[in-house]
């Protein structure tokens, strides 16, 4: 048994075809890349400039370099490309026209469906490929609040929000657990927490393979600490989108059933052509709360991406 | 790293863009502006605010250094805000377009009719019409203001036209 299999083992109970999981996860990622939508101007121009018609998109940029581009089913304005190495030294990436992002990590800022003019919280934003999809769904309006601890890791997030001509966005280095209440109330949020990044054994970046199950359980706190500090700074009728890059129900469900009181409702949602697996109701012989059971778990397998949890809670009135 | 970021008045800052680059500055004049430091202006949406959050690591994008006696535009804010400058622009060819993303200095020759721009002052680079970053113009030179994080040795390769 390798180590891609070891790190798997435990969700053996839990996934249709651990096989199949196990196979897909000893493969590289597929390359994604999406258009930025506040730059459409400036991807007509180029367009024009190379000969395409004015309504060409990204997708065809990279077409006529000799990428092999794919539009994703799930999701308009992304494609996955193969043929180059690496779609971060082109020109359209030099000029902000699109963002290379794993494909899966685009699903929390769909889940949360941030509107125009809104207050949103992203509140553990760095590298800032999430908070760049948000930003961007948003046009350019009301306010991004893009926080994270540790400001080495906040220094692509800003660049990104440069190069991509993202108005919206403030940047802060605050620690989360105490993240001033009176900033609030967020109309939405996204929780995107640290964790154990079971769902990276695909990436190839040497750093993001070591999957730490030590951490597993010992992570458990500090996801809990920062959603009721973050719940705090979610207005009443709000949506917070708690996510994670891991498995394992230690780190999601365990965690929502600890730390949401009844003011929380997990809504179900669904992506339509993202497949998804349900949260689990029970695990390591405890129960749950029932709307664990509207989580979603995205295994590698389903979709060839890589894998992720997502949870949408809405913010009700604690006795409704 | 966590200056503050104060909210000015952009009236000044419009007045030299549009007197600069002769550009419309309708997109510019519904931004914010915001000071960091002594010489920093950003440029941020109308609507941001950071409230009484701090620290602040940034605010919108950067918009203008004004510390020398020439302020100059940052090349993030001619890429987004250049689209339709008319005056102190240059426009370059693709080998020119790959030097300049590399950084590196261009030279143009005496009978290049891009030559006619004033002697000394920041300029526009625009490749296809498309404002690809800040240059220092200086007597038939063209200096490139590109950051060096941001720099693409490898540019020509990948443009067909």
């Amino acid at each position: 048994m390798d180590d891609t299999a070891r790190a798997l083992q435990r969700y053996k109970e839990l996934v249709d075809d651990w096989d199949a999981l196990v196979d897909v996860s000893r493969r590289p990622l597929p390359l994604v890349v999406w258009q930025n939508p506040l730059r459409r101007t400036h991807v007509e121009r180029l367009a024009v400039g190379v000969g395409l018609d004015r309504g060409a998109t990204v997708g065809d940029l990279l077409a006529t370099r000799g990428y092999e581009v794919e539009p994703l089913a799930w999701r308009k304005g992304a494609w996955r490309v193969r043929g180059v190495d690496k779609p971060g030294r082109t020109l359209e990436h030099y000029l902000g026209l699109m963002h290379v992002q794993e494909e899966v990590s685009l699903a929390p800022s769909e889940v949360l469906a941030a509107k125009a003019g809104e207050a949103v919280l992203d509140f553990c934003a760095a590298p800032g490929g999430k908070t760049a999809c948000i930003a961007v769904g948003m046009r350019n309006t009301g306010t991004v609040v893009a926080n994270d601890l540790r400001p080495q890791r906040l220094r692509p997030l800003r660049s990104n929000c440069e190069r991509l001509g993202i108005l919206n966005v403030v940047i802060t280095p605050i620690n989360g657990m105490r993240f001033p209440l009176d900033a609030g109330p967020f109309d939405r949020m996204l929780l995107d927490v640290p964790c154990s990044c079971e769902g990276n054994l695909r990436d190839s970046r040497p750093s993001t393979r070591r999957v730490r199950h030590s951490q597993v359980e010992g992570r458990g706190g500090l996801q809990a600490t920062l959603l009721g500090r973050a719940w705090k700074l979610l207005r009443p009728g709000g949506v917070m989108v708690y996510s994670t890059c891991t498995f394992a129900p230690e780190e999601n469900e365990l965690v929502l059933d600890y730390a949401l009181g009844e003011d929380a409702v997990i809504e179900p949602f669904e992506i339509a052509g993202l497949r998804h697996d349900p949260g689990v109701t029970r695990w390591a012989g405890k129960d749950l709360r029932a709307d664990c059971a509207n989580l979603a778990r995205y295994w590698p397998h389903h979709n060839n991406t890589g894998g992720f949890t997502i949870a949408r809670i809405r913010k009700v009135a604690a006795n409704g | 790293m966590g200056d503050r970021y104060c909210p000015v008045d952009g009236a000044p800052y419009l007045e030299w863009w549009q007197q600069q680059f002769d550009a419309p500055a309708e997109t510019l004049r519904a931004c914010s502006f915001w000071q960091r430091g002594r010489f920093s202006i950003w440029v941020a949406a109308a609507g941001v605010d950071p409230g009484e959050l701090a620290p602040v690591d940034g605010v919108g994008i950067p918009f203008l250094r004004t510390g020398r006696e020439v302020w100059k535009p940052t090349s993030v804010a001619v890429i987004e805000f250049g689209l339709h400058a008319k005056r102190n622009v240059v426009d370059l060819d693709r080998d020119e377009t790959s030097c300049f993303l590399d950084r590196e200095v261009i030279e143009f020759a005496e009978d290049d009719p891009r030559r006619t721009l004033p002697n000394r002052g920041f300029v526009i680079a625009r490749y296809h019409g498309l404002p690809v970053g800040c240059g220092l113009w200086r007597r038939g030179t063209l200096g490139s203001s590109v950051p060096k994080g941001r720099r693409l040795a490898d540019v020509d390769a990948p443009i067909r036209n």
